[in-house]
């Protein structure tokens, strides 16, 4: 009796959410498009998307600390590791759309999504850790992309919930 | 996957990949186990030390069904544990450039054919021996680079010498690193530097000669801000003639005159001398004066000069008259630096209480006087005592991963044998025929051909036939215009071996395709003399082969079998290792055995009892040092194990601006790419960032040419002339008077302009000065 009553109300919950879900995947898909698009593979430290020496804009800080610029109309992502000094040794403008020889390489993209036990259990973490250590940037809060955005609101501790998917060696991750 | 695994499985999962951090993270050195715990996505991981530069950063390298799909800094490795830089992170694009050389070519009748392997090697080996046979045994030579991993120069080597019965070998080094190099061995009797990375995570005070360090080497670079972070009154002092990345890092910079940091460091001397700033009881024990022959010309094509390496022992007085001279007053005089600044800096080298690193790479190596201006530096950290100790000491910086392990260590320079030996020293020959178990008599004794004269003798048809390994001598040569016009009238066979159509691969007869990087099994040195291993992780394309096994083949087919026992890649590149190995152990050199790297991220030399070396030359750090002795400088041990103050005065540059050219030309890289672009111009995000190269000139001196941020300059030397965009307050800003140019664009070549002058000591060019005008194009 008590089972039913359980597997009803979840039937009515997953029910509700189904409409809504289906838009948070089609967003997560363009979302993961547009990163994909600025990365080599996935890990890769994405290319700047937008002009640096040619605007003026030298010190990354202004905007990619945590809370520097951080409005409704435009919210530029923290960075999710620590600051190693430099963001331009790593991180580097696209000055042209053009190649200097065709590139066969091919890439490594993890799963788009962590895979769950049950359809209640919370997912696994699908991609690398390394330098993405500051889960909030993308999955807690204003600044992350609703399609990520975790449900429950922030805890302080993800990763005794969430592990990791892939068994990678700890010098990797 | 792990949607359809059972609860059991799961739990089992996750406790390996905890077992595995653990591990991890107490062993930095179970690099092979990391195999056992391979996820299941089908990316299989394992450790490589980075392509590029002489850092050796650890790289961690995912493969999928046999391609490189992604990398990640190695948290493991202690070098840069988990930092790469955007070329680092680049890595996997290098090997998969649509126009991979996948088939050996043969230049028939002016045209590129494809043929199998064999015939190209027995192409290759027929023609050596022809040529041997009609011109004599010094009518060939080998040229590669220090990019050759330690199997490839240790092949190379072999077979020239031990085989041909040559010294001419020769490698790109001697562009890069050869003053370095000169400097060590006149200084300390010993190669390569006594401290290591651990000094930038310890110093007070960071001093950069003449070196782009957040820009070349980056990771490191990050180190010393790190440590600055950390601790926030250390200094950070940039010396250099151009406005860079590095500047805007530090806390000093002086802006000098191009050539004149002969000068400045006299000058810093002087002041730690005048103010009773000597250590003077390690002066006394552990040092040794000394004044050289002054007249020692530039080595320009049809000058003559008094042998460079002339030299006599003064004294602590003569070296304090010699000083006398050089007052911070004269040296603002000569270098435009204040002279206030010059005592500032000072004042950090001779203040006891702080530790000081000094750091340099192309700015002090090439340069007309660059080895006199590496014992400049080595003379403040021996007058202050501040070396071979935890923070404290001068470091020199390597741009190729191997230039250290290879070029320097194996010894693929013509006078170089491994383990430090020399060809013409009869006790060291007497080992080699020995080691290679050939007669005394057939290895020759004298030195043949450093890299410009090997060049030089190409262009003038006195060198017949010469093979080129992992590396563009056609974009790096100084002056090359003359090299192509007398190479193209004398037509020497040439044969090259790439991954890539490069502009060397243009004049060659013959072209084999290489196997790079993790294609194949080998070893590396970075500039800590770390020597690090790496496996082979997928195939080649198509006929690509590593270029030891074609040293080897070509060795072969000349009659030299007997050198190269090994069959498979895996026997060479172990054996040609450990057989290079013998040749260290007890020298003070002493590598790693094979085992010992396999299983660890690398170690620093010489390893004892399979224990490395942090601080050479300091008891209790270096196990050569024996008890009670303090320190050692047992490079020197005709001088007493004492390390060498030298009197080295300034000089002018042989060519300077005048008149008719009145702006400094100085070439030099970028972060983005490495050297002459081959592997990083073809990686999609890296050619995007920096797409073509640029002159970078001072705003005032843009003004006065009428040019903006983006206009074409023509910039024309006595020796040729090219078109540029402009850069004008861009990433680095030069002096007034003064223009910079990277050299990473085949099409676009700096060294058409610049001068073949060089370090008479060394043999390497300057590429960092001669004179030139501008023209609005």
């Amino acid at each position: 009796m008590m089972t039913l009553a359980v597997l009803a109300i979840l039937g009515v919950l997953l029910a509700g959410c189904s409409s809504a879900s289906a838009e948070k995947e089609s967003s997560r898909a363009e979302l993961l498009a547009a990163r994909r698009a600025l990365r080599a593979y996935d890990g890769a430290p994405p290319v700047i998307p937008h002009g640096v020496e040619s605007l003026g804009r030298t010190d990354c800080s202004n905007c990619h600390e945590p809370g520097a610029l951080d409005n409704a109309d435009r919210i530029a992502l923290p960075r999710s590791h620590p600051a190693w000094g430099d963001c331009r040794q790593c991180h580097v403008e696209r000055k042209t759309e053009k190649v200097f020889v065709e590139n066969e390489v091919s890439p490594l993209w993890w799963p788009v999504r962590g895979a769950r036990q049950t359809s209640i259990s919370p997912p696994l973490i699908p991609h690398h850790i390394q330098n993405r250590e500051n889960c909030a940037i993308c999955h807690i809060g204003a600044q992350a992309p609703a399609a990520l955005r975790a449900a429950h609101g922030y805890r302080p501790e993800c990763r005794q919930c969430h592990v990791a998917m892939q068994r990678t060696p700890a010098a990797v991750d | 996957m792990a949607t359809r695994e059972s609860r059991r499985e799961f739990l089992k999962r996750t406790a390996a990949a905890w077992s595995a951090a653990v591990l991890g993270g107490l062993s930095a050195s179970c690099g092979s186990e990391v195999s056992a715990i391979l996820d299941d996505e089908g990316v299989v991981w394992d450790k490589a030390p980075c392509r590029f530069c002489g850092t050796g950063c650890g790289v961690m390298v995912g493969v999928r069904n046999g391609k490189v799909v992604a990398v990640a800094g190695d948290r493991q490795n202690p070098v840069n544990l988990g930092l790469l830089c955007v070329k680092g992170y680049h890595l996997p694009g290098i090997l998969y450039g649509k126009d991979r050389l996948r088939k050996p070519l043969v230049r028939r009748n002016g045209k590129l054919e494809e043929v199998s392997m064999d015939e190209a090697l027995d192409l290759v080996a027929s023609k050596f021996k022809q040529l041997v046979a009609e011109h004599g045994k010094e009518a060939i030579a080998v040229y590669g680079s220090g990019q050759w991993t330690i199997q490839d120069g240790y092949a190379a080597s072999k077979w020239i010498r031990a085989g041909v019965g040559n010294n001419n070998i020769e490698a790109n080094a001697r562009l890069c690193m050869a003053s370095a190099v000169t400097g060590f061995l006149t200084t300390f009797g010993k190669d390569e530097p006594m401290g290591c990375y651990d000094d930038l995570d310890l110093a007070d005070v960071f001093v950069f000669w003449g070196n782009n360090m957040a820009e070349m080497h980056p990771v490191l670079f990050s180190r010393v801000r790190a440590r600055k972070e950390k601790v926030p009154q250390v200094v950070l002092v940039d010396i250099a003639t151009r406005r860079t990345r590095t500047t805007e890092g530090s806390d000093l910079y002086l802006e000098f005159k191009p050539h004149t940091d002969l000068v400045i460091a006299n000058a810093i001397a002087h002041e730690i001398v005048a103010n009773g700033w000597v250590d003077e009881e390690f002066v006394r024990r552990h040092c040794v004066f000394k004044r050289g022959e002054e007249n020692i010309g530039y080595g320009l094509r049809g000058t003559s000069a008094a042998n460079p390496m002339r030299n006599e022992i003064t004294s602590f007085d003569a070296y304090r008259r010699f000083l006398e001279k050089y007052t911070p007053e004269y040296a603002e005089k000569v270098s435009g630096v204040p002279a206030g600044k010059i005592r500032q800096v000072a004042a950090l080298y001779g203040d006891p209480n702080k530790k000081v690193v000094s750091l340099w790479c192309m700015g002090t190596n090439q340069h007309t006087r660059g080895t006199w201006m590496n014992n400049l530096i080595y003379n403040i950290h021996l007058l202050t005592g501040k070396i071979s100790e935890p923070g404290n000491g001068p470091f020199s910086l390597t741009g190729q991963p191997s230039a250290c392990g290879t070029v320097r260590e194996v010894g693929t320079l013509t006078h170089a044998l491994p383990g430090g030996r020399r060809v013409d020293n009869p006790e060291h020959r007497a080992f080699a025929a020995k080691m290679w178990d050939v007669p005394v008599e057939s290895l020759p004794a004298k030195p043949s051909m450093h890299t410009i004269a090997m060049f030089r003798n190409l262009a003038t048809g006195k060198l017949k036939g010469i093979i080129i390994q992992v590396t563009n001598p056609m974009v790096t040569l100084p002056d090359l215009n003359w090299f192509k016009k007398g190479i193209a009238e004398h037509k020497p066979f040439i044969v090259v071996c790439d991954a890539y159509p490069t502009a060397t691969s243009e004049i060659a007869d013959v072209i084999l395709p290489a196997a790079m990087w993790v294609e194949r099994e080998a070893c590396f040195g970075n500039s800590e003399r770390r020597t690090q291993q790496w496996n082979k992780m997928v195939e080649p394309p198509g006929e690509a082969k590593p270029d030891s096994w074609i040293t080897i083949e070509i060795a072969r087919r000349m009659g030299y079998g007997k050198l190269f026992p090994w069959k498979t890649e895996e026997e060479q590149a172990r054996g040609l290792y450990e057989e290079y190995r013998k040749w260290t152990l007890g020298t003070g050199k002493d590598v790693a055995s094979y085992n010992d790297l396999k299983r660890s991220r690398g170690l620093r030399w010489p390893v004892i009892d399979g224990r490395e070396t942090r601080w050479r030359y300091r008891e209790g750090y270096d196990p050569y040092v024996k008890p009670g002795e303090g320190i050692s400088f047992y490079g020197n041990k005709k001088l007493g194990n004492r390390a060498v103050i030298w009197q080295r005065p300034y000089q002018p540059p042989p060519e300077s601006p005048d008149e008719e050219y009145p702006f400094w030309l100085t070439t030099g890289r970028v972060l983005e790419h490495w050297h002459t672009g081959t592997m990083t111009r073809r990686v999609k995000e890296l050619y995007q960032a920096m797409p073509e190269p640029f002159v970078e000139i001072h705003p005032e001196d843009a003004r006065e040419l009428g040019v903006s941020d983006g206009a074409l300059v023509k910039v024309v030397s006595r020796r040729g002339e090219l078109t540029l965009k402009a850069s004008v307050r861009g990433r680095g800003v030069p002096q007034k008077g003064q223009v910079f140019i990277p050299f990473f664009d085949e099409s676009k070549l700096p060294n058409l302009l610049t001068l073949d002058a060089h370090c008479p000591i060394s043999k390497q060019p300057d590429y960092k000065k001669c004179a030139v005008r501008l023209e609005k194009a």
